[in-house]
């Protein structure tokens, strides 16, 4: 199996978003590997995240992630088999969804270095990163609009293409339809 | 009420059928909520005898109709008081302003009634209610004229936030006090985390139905329950909403049309947040609905996407038969440039060892404007203006069950008065909120009155309408998807173009030969910004000055078909 490439999902009853990308990205830094797609998806009210990698990857991350409390599958455990957990079938569901992309939303993809920038514009994006498509939300967008990246960028799955959702700015500027500080109500309480 | 009874009761294509409404064997506990309205409609209009019993119950000719208006509760001259039910003070974690403060804000700003929403949480129910019920009571005393309620934002179990109040009495702060320490999502927050969405959603369902009981045990003599912000996380969902209405058709009532945070999209540049018009700036989360689209959480035009969205959320409850209105208001927890900042105890709201557990020190002048506030004072940009039949607590809250309001940001407009009126009946004729009760084949006309406003707002300028919509769905009767959020029938049938600034506008429109119930409602605009192509609310922009996009909305008008 060595060198095929695995879908790995991980499971770990998460509520809080941010808190949960951590943890799913402190288990590949400390598994010593930097895998080119993961993604986070919501499965009947859960978080669950995904990683793209090889057999021996795969084993790798799931050592460490299973020490960290995680509930962990992949696409090839339990072929054919019903799920027997909730976690299971959380995490089958998320591993279909990102194998077949249909849908999930990439906190690392190919070329994310590239978007760690403060500001890039959509064609040079969309060269330098997997991105497929920049989307606006109700407004027009061409290739020479300018996103405000702030070095925060998580595109989604879309019928099998990788796309970033941006609503509109000033003057043919965008920003992200994902920020990474959104307002928390009564201070977060 | 079961969910059972007569699911054919609205549905015009079952004209066969004796309606429920009009059926004498069941009694109003059998009825589902707009049946219940529209027998109490039919028997205002004495076209229905007050007891469903074995006499028959309907009125044939044509003449017996005619007599109706006087008996229309629609048809009076009402009192149009602006308000806003949604406002912060000192006693939520996340304010700072006193009562007075508001309240004298309020007025200045041409309020007359105003319900104080402080957070619902453990601090809030053993602290922050007797305290804040001083200031109320106080306030009550220090500004004749102004109706000073005192409510709680409720965190409703598994959904968002509701303003819940009760008019004055005896009983104010002991009846909060039942609710929020009862029903407040913070304060039940269960055990048990996997049957966290099934559990919360009945007991914000339970707590509804406690409201409704506290009325008919004539406990209080109103009670309402408003959902504030429902987009913003997308977590109310539409089964959720159509629960509560349900549970408590004359309670729960309606939502926020729009948010309020309106200086939530100010430039920073400008010493705003430059986050979103109403903080509008969130994404799906594991506890959101997953039907809705991602553009249904930021706002339009300033505009909730429930609201703003023709043929969605909320004509779809409308296409229903339900009775469901919409409000605006301020939301006001930090004034945008206000110069006042957070009193003693900050960081200390919620440690009960603290002398400021549930109570900040009065606010602070810093004498410099401060950067990064995006709400504003009460009635400053957002009015929800109601028609009363009097000036007092009850009567306001029966016009706000009744739906006999508008809403307005920027003071677009100054008045606004809405007839319906056809052959059946002559006189009056139905306006806001209100139901006409008209013969299949009439012509039913709207008359619109808009006065303008010729006067500067509070940004100094002087708002000018430039277009007004009128939207209109037919009543196709309870839908057995509850998580519904498609009206595909409801469409604008007509603009007007305003070309006059100043004085009094009329506008009518005339349905010709109307075969279906149906409802009308309205919306307009100044105009200066509309989606690309299309005469639709933009999707908000960020940053984004609320003053260059102004809206005002009217809740919808009902047409009934009499049998």
């Amino acid at each position: 199996m060595s060198g095929s490439i695995r879908f790995l999902g991980l499971d770990r009853e998460a509520k809080d978003l941010n808190k949960f990308e951590h943890a799913v990205l402190g288990c590949t830094d400390d598994a010593g590997i930097n895998p080119t797609e993961i993604a986070t998806h919501i499965v009947s009210g859960h978080y669950v995240a995904t990683i793209n990698l090889d057999a021996d990857q795969c084993a790798m991350v799931h050592r460490v992630a299973a020490a960290a409390g995680f509930t962990t599958g992949d696409n090839e455990f339990g072929s054919g088999a019903p799920p027997t957990t909730d976690a299971e079938a959380r995490i089958r569901s998320a591993v279909f969804a990102h194998q077949h992309r249909v849908s999930g939303r990439l906190i690392r993809f190919p070329g994310y270095p590239a978007t760690l920038v403060d500001e890039v514009t959509v064609s040079a994006l969309l060269a330098a990163t997997s991105i497929d498509e920049v989307v606006a939300l109700g407004a027009d967008l061409g290739d020479d609009a300018v996103i405000v990246a702030n070095c925060f960028i998580r595109p989604v799955f879309q019928s099998e293409r990788i796309v970033l959702v941006v609503t509109a700015l000033e003057e043919n500027r965008f920003r992200p339809y994902e920020i990474e500080h959104q307002h928390q109500c009564c201070g977060g309480h | 009420m079961p969910e059972t009874h007569h699911e054919h009761g609205h549905d015009h294509d079952h004209t066969h059928e004796l309606r429920a409404d009009l059926d004498p064997a069941l009694s109003d506990g059998d009825l589902r909520p707009a049946e219940l309205s529209r027998r109490r409609f039919l028997q205002s209009a004495g076209l229905l005898g007050l007891t469903a019993g074995a006499s028959t119950v309907l009125v044939g000719g044509r003449a017996a109709a005619q007599s109706a208006p006087a008996t229309n509760s629609n048809t009076g001259t009402y009192t149009w008081l602006a308000g806003d039910h949604h406002i912060h003070t000192q006693y939520s974690p996340d304010g700072q302003y006193t009562v007075a403060q508001h309240a004298a804000q309020a007025k200045r700003n041409g309020i007359e009634w105003m319900v104080i929403t402080d957070h619902g949480s453990v601090a809030h129910e053993k602290v922050s209610i007797a305290r804040t019920n001083a200031d109320v009571v106080r306030a009550r005393g220090d500004f004749p004229g102004m109706l000073v309620y005192q409510g709680v934002e409720w965190n409703i179990p598994g959904a968002e936030h509701g303003t819940v109040f009760f008019p004055p009495t005896a009983l104010e702060t002991l009846m909060l006090d039942l609710f929020e320490g009862t029903w407040d999502g913070a304060i039940i927050n269960p055990v048990n985390p996997k049957e966290d969405s099934a559990f919360m959603e009945r007991k914000a369902v339970d707590a509804i139905r406690w409201l409704s009981a506290q009325v008919d045990l004539k406990r209080v003599p109103a009670a309402l329950f408003l959902a504030n912000h429902p987009s913003r996380r997308g977590i109310d969902s539409p089964h959720e909403i159509r629960a509560w209405n349900d549970a408590g058709p004359t309670v729960a009532v309606g939502f926020e049309g729009a948010p309020g945070h309106q200086a939530g999209g100010v430039a920073k540049a400008s010493l705003g947040p430059e986050l979103g018009r109403g903080y509008y700036d969130n994404t799906p989360s594991i506890d959101s609905f997953t039907g809705y689209p991602l553009e249904s959480y930021r706002t339009f035009g300033g505009f909730d996407w429930m609201t703003a969205k023709v043929g969605g959320l909320w004509d779809s409850l409308l296409a229903e038969g339900r009775r469901w209105w919409i409000t605006v208001n301020s939301d006001s927890h930090a004034i945008y440039k206000d110069t006042l900042k957070r009193g003693l105890g900050d960081g200390k709201y919620a440690d009960p060892t603290s002398p400021f557990f549930g109570a900040y020190g009065d606010p602070v002048d810093t004498g410099i404007q401060i950067a990064g506030n995006g709400d504003y004072w009460p009635g400053f940009y957002g009015r929800t203006v109601v028609g009363s039949t009097s000036k007092d607590y009850v009567a306001v809250m029966k016009a706000i069950g009744e739906g006999r309001m508008w809403v307005v940001h920027g003071d677009l407009i100054k008045a606004l008065d809405v007839r319906v009126t056809g052959t059946t009946m002559a006189k009056g004729g139905a306006t806001i909120g209100g139901t006409y009760l008209a013969r299949a084949g009439d012509d039913v006309t709207i008359t619109v009155k808009v006065t303008l406003n010729s006067a500067a707002n509070n940004n100094g300028t002087i708002p000018v309408l430039k277009r007004v919509d009128l939207i209109s769905g037919p009543i196709t009767g309870r839908t057995r998807d509850r998580d519904s959020f498609l009206a595909p029938e409801t469409v604008v049938v007509r603009s007007f173009d305003v070309n006059q600034v100043s004085g009094e506008v009329t506008l009518t429109h005339t349905f010709k030969d109307v075969k279906r119930p149906f409802f009308v409602r309205l919306r307009g605009t100044d105009g200066r910004v509309s989606a690309p192509g299309s005469i639709e609310p933009r999707l908000d922009p960020v940053p984004v000055d609320p003053w260059t996009d102004l809206w005002f909305y009217a809740n919808p008008t009902f047409v009934e078909l009499a049998p």
